[in-house]
């Protein structure tokens, strides 16, 4: 796999994706490489010689043309085999949505990332939720949806190590899945100009395994937080 | 060179002990005289430096607070022409160490920091605070669209004058910046983000937890737009 000796694969589909980047590269990469052997091989093996004046090809000689037209062939069967998988991977990511886990809001504003995770009660939107700047913690293994929105422009939310990117649409809830397969620490970024801060708007990704995941929660729901910070009260955990 | 030359009393050879004494001595005061000299000119040439280097920096600024520094309420940033250079640096510090602008519901906040991150070190956070400190103050009219009672307001300043003084001035030896010249826009939103704890709730922050505590004796929308009316009204 060409992509993931450059770039960990840390989603479910992250590989998937990856295939259709090697499929591409090699389906691309050797019809190139062959172009570039003959262009420099005509170059130099006729270079200085003086050989046939240079000849005019009306277009309609089937003899000479064969050669401009038979290159057609497999572009078009190269085609049809990229569309044919990437099709199939397209739909897996982006059009069928598997059952979620659980959810996360992710809110891209003009320079930064907010993200809301569902807190020790697992529901979005209720009063447990941990709210997070530039920083997103999630479960391996756990499939998970994420609401996302625009509070201003145009962004989009990239994880290169789950090869998913999608646009932020302000006014729209863009709602996506992915299933983290490989715990550690990566970048999210946005990658959709959205104005002179956009280079600055690098947020991390910290998938857990369950247990650390459960921890982290534990440990930064607003409940314990407030217990924390107010040990002397009884603060209802639940 | 000369001066070099001078201290070392080689010119002076067959000259008696205390011509040479002498020589030292005047060698020794134009050195130092010297180098008071070039410590001025240095300094003189550092601060136009700043200045240029603050000027250099303010062109990121201007994307969003405008090129006057008069502040563009859709982006939201306030007008910062003429605000004390003091305040200016102790506020571009407290972004850039993620003490202020890192709450989730600081809209404008999230869009400063990561700004604030252009300015590399120290002395850029101070030259570009000293340059927009240099420019002259804007006065932002008015742009609220609900207006307060200054009478009850200025019963309300009372516990603001304590550190921003009567005149909204402001003291740098309290930490308080001037009222006066602030949009009454970025009023309102500061004084809303302090009581719900979105600015200075940073437990490194103690001006703005201080904040906090100040804003508690506004108790409704109301009392702050009347706060609000009571500094609009005092002299600029």
């Amino acid at each position: 796999m060409i992509l993931e000796s450059l770039l960990p694969a840390a989603s479910s589909y992250a590989r998937d994706i990856g295939f259709l980047f090697d499929l591409i590269t090699l389906l691309v990469g050797v019809p190139f490489l062959i172009a570039c052997y003959l262009f420099f091989a005509f170059i130099f093996r006729f270079a200085a010689k003086k050989v046939d004046k240079a000849m005019y090809i009306t277009g309609y000689e089937h003899e000479y043309m064969k050669w401009i037209h038979r290159a057609h062939v497999p572009i078009l069967v190269f085609d049809v085999i990229i569309v044919i998988f990437a099709v199939n991977v397209w739909y897996n990511v982006k059009q069928n949505l598997p059952e979620a886990e659980s959810t996360v809001r992710v809110i891209a504003q003009q320079w930064a990332w907010t993200f809301v995770h569902p807190g020790p009660d697992n529901t979005l939107d209720t009063a447990d939720d941990i709210t997070t700047v530039n920083e997103l913690h999630v479960a391996k293994d756990t499939l998970y949806h994420y609401k996302l929105e625009s509070k201003d422009v145009l962004h989009n939310f990239s994880v290169p190590v789950f090869r998913l990117k999608q646009d932020a649409i302000p006014g729209r809830v863009i709602t996506g899945w992915f299933e983290p397969t490989l715990a550690g620490e990566y970048d999210i970024q946005c990658a959709e100009i959205c104005g002179i801060g956009h280079g600055l708007m690098p947020a991390r990704i910290h998938i857990e395994t369950p247990s650390q995941h459960a921890a982290w929660v534990a440990e930064n729901s607003p409940f314990s937080l407030a217990k924390a910070s107010a040990p002397e009260l009884e603060v209802a955990e639940r | 060179m000369s001066v070099v030359r001078m201290r070392s009393g080689r010119l002076t050879p067959g000259g008696n002990a205390r011509a040479g004494v002498t020589r030292t001595v005047v060698g020794l005061l134009a050195i130092a005289f010297g180098s008071l000299g070039l410590a001025t000119l240095a300094s003189a040439e550092g601060e136009a430096a700043s200045s240029a280097r603050g000027e250099q920096l303010f062109a990121l600024c201007t994307q969003c607070h405008g090129t006057a520094g008069e502040g563009n309420r859709d982006a939201l940033a306030p007008a910062i022409a003429g605000l004390p250079a003091w305040y200016l640096e102790a506020q571009l510090n407290k972004f850039r160490a993620g003490i202020r602008g890192l709450h989730a519901e600081d809209t404008g906040g999230l869009r400063m920091y990561p700004m604030s991150q252009w300015l590399r070190t120290d002395e850029d956070a101070k030259a570009v605070a000293g340059y927009v400190a240099s420019l002259p103050a804007t006065n932002p009219a008015p742009a609220l669209e609900a207006h307060g009672d200054a009478g009850r307001g200025a019963g309300y300043y009372a516990v603001c004058s304590a550190c921003h003084m009567p005149n909204g001035s402001g003291n740098q030896g309290m930490g308080a910046p001037p009222l006066v010249g602030m949009n009454d826009w970025y009023l309102l939103e500061s004084i809303r983000k302090y009581k719900a704890s979105i600015r200075g709730s940073n437990p490194r922050d103690n001006l703005g937890q201080a904040m906090i505590g100040m804003v508690a004796t506004l108790p409704s929308d109301e009392a702050i737009l009347d706060v609000i009316a009571h500094i609009q009204s005092l002299d600029k």
